[in-house]
């Protein structure tokens, strides 16, 4: 068979709302997969390679390199969830997600972590994956690292910014992280967060979506999974509805007959898909156990231009103070990144008006560097009369350690030579000297809608376990409830594990879909 | 501590002193809810103009506090950025944000403009449409320095909604060093489809 199997050179073959003529579309597959971004396009491309007949459906938009802008604002309302407005209930934090074939996995900056066995550990302890051991993952690990191409950046993939900031580091003694990314070939554009139109960061766009093409999966974008089916206990396949994503309008209705269904829809869809569907929710812990990431971006001043506007998109990043204290309370993880002026240009307010000018026409002076805080798995995806709610805040003993990351932020960007650090509250905080970085910082308390934060991370709201009183995925990734139901996302986790996720998604999915194919060869 | 903070320090007591009922009312767009009994603006000469074309989410009165806001935090006079007035910062709003949203969180969101707007009397003694710059200026960082976490929400999301408007232009660009796209500026050819792994 494998003699037979071609890749296409590039591009996918989708079908969207555009080409569907039909207004009622009934199929049947052996596997159907709810989602295609880093767990869903690893389990299509890992069922489809035995010889399983699999269906991919993806809620958002096919768009393919070509068509990519490189303009931000256009990216974000064409590849992010809910054109990049999706927030908590509050409304104070900014949840970003990609919605598009391939997922976040292509609008994300590539940054990839093994999963710490310090989490692996902690999860077999406390919620019965002893299965997941350091020894039984690092050969899922190596397996994605090879086939995405992570690899720790070349000297040359790098930034201005990001080498002012090796300054600071190197000026405080903190240690050097230098990022990993599934990039292949960088082109240096810095346009990550608006997708890779030069197809060097490998996405599933690029990698697991055709290559399970090749094997025969079929692809449908624009396609939104209103429930999964069940018989008996045993998951039966999915209704659904495909939606024009240009006007909204409902194109045709579709349902998938399937004896093996994949949710990877995103830790945010894929319970509200099982709430939805009355399913899998004994244990009641659908939706809940939602962390997130929240992120501060400190912007420094120079008094000198630093052109931070193209290279590698992450370079460095500091994680000794990531990993929970003997108390179990979360730290943080700083990342540089480049940002361009339509994301910047709302972070700051350093005071209406001119104050503000003065700030934008120095951007060329100004870098970047994001606190992202490890939370706790505090929140809650909910779905009540047609509506979803993320109800989740920032704590108060999450926000210490908030400011504890802005305070180690701070001193690196000020040792690095920066005049100036803005602080971004909904009025910001300027410090100018290392001496006032307690003081200004300390005085930060935890107010609703005082902080623009930034979420790249959901994850959390199926968590895996052993106990199906606790838990809604077992240790093989099939739903305590359901037979061959399946989820392959990262709303896995059972702990927010204080790292981007992306790697630990791949590497979970690859090891659930082995266990889908072995009970079911 | 931020050095206009002296300058708003009444006008924020002022804002804060506000009916907390009015300000939950203006929660309602910063969180997406549908408020009941919305404000709706009531037509005065000051207000009495055109929407230009390409404001298809606006009433004449809206406009005018949308564009107010614009001007209040993009006086670029005297900068090397762009004039916001040359340039379609506010079809960009109505056309990109406001033409997205559903239309209870759309109807909220008119509630919480003219609620900004008719808020600024109590400390000015007039609507924020008639605020001089210097005044505007006042107002809008006394919202985000407020107490009240409504008034921090709405004027937050207003000023977020125009200020990536304004920066989702172009020719905003330039004056910054930001060069926008690159790959078929700098010729860079697509790479295609990763071949099939071996692992």
């Amino acid at each position: 068979m494998g003699n037979h199997v071609e890749v296409k050179a590039s591009g996918l073959d989708v079908t969207e709302a555009v080409n569907v003529t039909e207004t009622n579309i009934d199929l049947s597959a052996d596997a159907v997969v709810i989602g295609s971004g880093a767990g869903g396009a690893i389990a299509a491309y890992e069922l489809a390679k035995t010889g399983k007949k699999v269906i991919v459906l993806e809620a958002g938009r096919y768009v393919p390199s070509e068509k990519m802008t490189e303009m931000t604002a256009v990216s974000l309302g064409t590849m992010y969830a809910d054109k990049a407005g999706q927030a908590n209930a509050q409304g104070d934090i900014t949840i970003l997600q990609g919605a598009c074939v391939g997922g976040s996995t292509v609008v994300n900056a590539a940054l990839c972590f093994r999963t710490p066995d310090y989490y692996l550990k902690l999860w077999g302890e406390k919620f019965g994956l002893t299965n997941l051991t350091t020894e039984v993952m690092t050969p899922y690990f190596e397996k994605v690292e090879k086939n995405i191409w992570i690899k720790e950046n070349t000297e040359a993939e790098t930034s201005q910014g990001a080498e002012l900031i090796k300054e600071g580091l190197d000026a405080t003694g903190i240690p050097i992280g230098v990022a990993k990314r599934n990039v292949k070939n960088c082109a240096l554009t810095g346009f990550c967060f608006a997708g890779c139109k030069a197809e060097r960061k490998q996405s599933m766009l690029v990698t697991y979506l055709p290559w399970a093409q090749a094997y025969g999966a079929e692809i449908y974008a624009d396609t939104r999974v209103n429930t999964i089916t069940s018989e008996g206990g045993r998951a039966t396949g999915i209704t659904g509805e495909i939606i024009n994503p240009d006007t909204g309008e409902k194109v045709a209705d579709i349902n998938v007959k399937a004896p093996i269904v994949v949710l990877a829809a995103g830790p945010i869809q894929s319970p509200i898909i099982l709430m939805k569907s009355g399913l899998a929710n004994s244990s009641g812990q659908v939706g809940k156990n939602f962390a997130c990431h929240p992120s501060l971006s400190l912007t420094a001043e120079y008094d000198h231009a630093v052109d931070d506007f193209v290279g590698a998109t992450h370079s460095v990043y500091v994680d000794e103070f990531t990993l929970p204290d003997e108390s179990g309370i979360g730290g943080f993880i700083l990342l540089n990144a480049i940002e361009q002026p339509v994301f910047a240009g709302s972070s700051q307010n350093p005071g209406t008006g001119k104050p503000y000018v003065n700030l934008m026409e120095k951007y060329a002076n100004t870098i970047r560097l994001i606190t992202l805080l490890h939370d706790k798995n505090s929140g809650e995806v909910i779905y009540e009369n047609g509506v979803k709610s993320i109800n989740y805040t920032v704590d108060d003993e999450d926000f210490e350690s908030m400011k504890d990351g802005l305070k180690v932020n701070a001193r690196i960007l000020l040792a690095s030579g920066a005049s100036k650090v803005y602080i971004p509250t909904t009025l910001s905080k300027v410090i100018e000297s290392e001496a006032e970085v307690d003081s200004v910082i300390d005085a930060l308390t935890n107010d609703k809608s005082r902080y623009p934060y930034v979420s790249f991370h959901p994850q959390g709201t199926l968590r895996m376990g052993a106990d199906p009183a606790n838990t809604v995925v077992n240790p093989l990734g099939e739903t305590h409830d359901v037979n061959n139901l399946y989820v392959v996302d990262g709303s896995l986790l059972p702990t927010s594990i204080g790292y981007n996720p992306s790697e630990t998604i791949f590497a979970l999915a690859s090891y659930i879909s082995d266990q889908i194919n072995e009970a079911h060869p | 501590m931020n050095a206009r903070e002296p300058d708003i320090r009444n006008v924020t007591q002022r804002i804060d002193k506000l009916d907390r009922r009015d300000f939950l009312r203006m929660s309602s767009m910063a969180v997406g809810m549908v408020a009941a009994g919305l404000s709706s603006l009531a037509p005065t000469a000051a207000l009495a103009q055109q929407v230009p074309d390409g404001i298809a989410h606006m009433t004449p009165d809206e406009y005018a506090v949308w564009h107010r806001l614009m001007l209040a935090l993009l006086p670029t006079e005297g900068s090397t950025l762009v004039d916001p007035e040359t340039l379609p910062v506010l079809q960009t709003v109505d056309g990109a944000f406001l033409a997205t949203l559903p239309p209870p969180v759309l109807e909220g969101l008119k509630g919480g403009v003219a609620y900004f707007n008719e808020a600024a009397v109590e400390p000015f003694g007039k609507p924020f449409v008639d605020l001089t710059n210097e005044e505007a200026a006042q107002y809008c960082d006394a919202l985000a320095a407020s107490e009240e976490v409504p008034a921090r929400a709405l004027f937050t999301a207003l000023k977020f909604l125009t200020v990536t408007a304004y920066w989702a232009i172009p020719p905003t660009w330039a004056p910054t060093g930001f060069q926008g796209p690159v790959t078929e500026a700098w010729g860079i050819e697509l790479q295609g489809n990763a071949p099939l792994p071996t692992a």
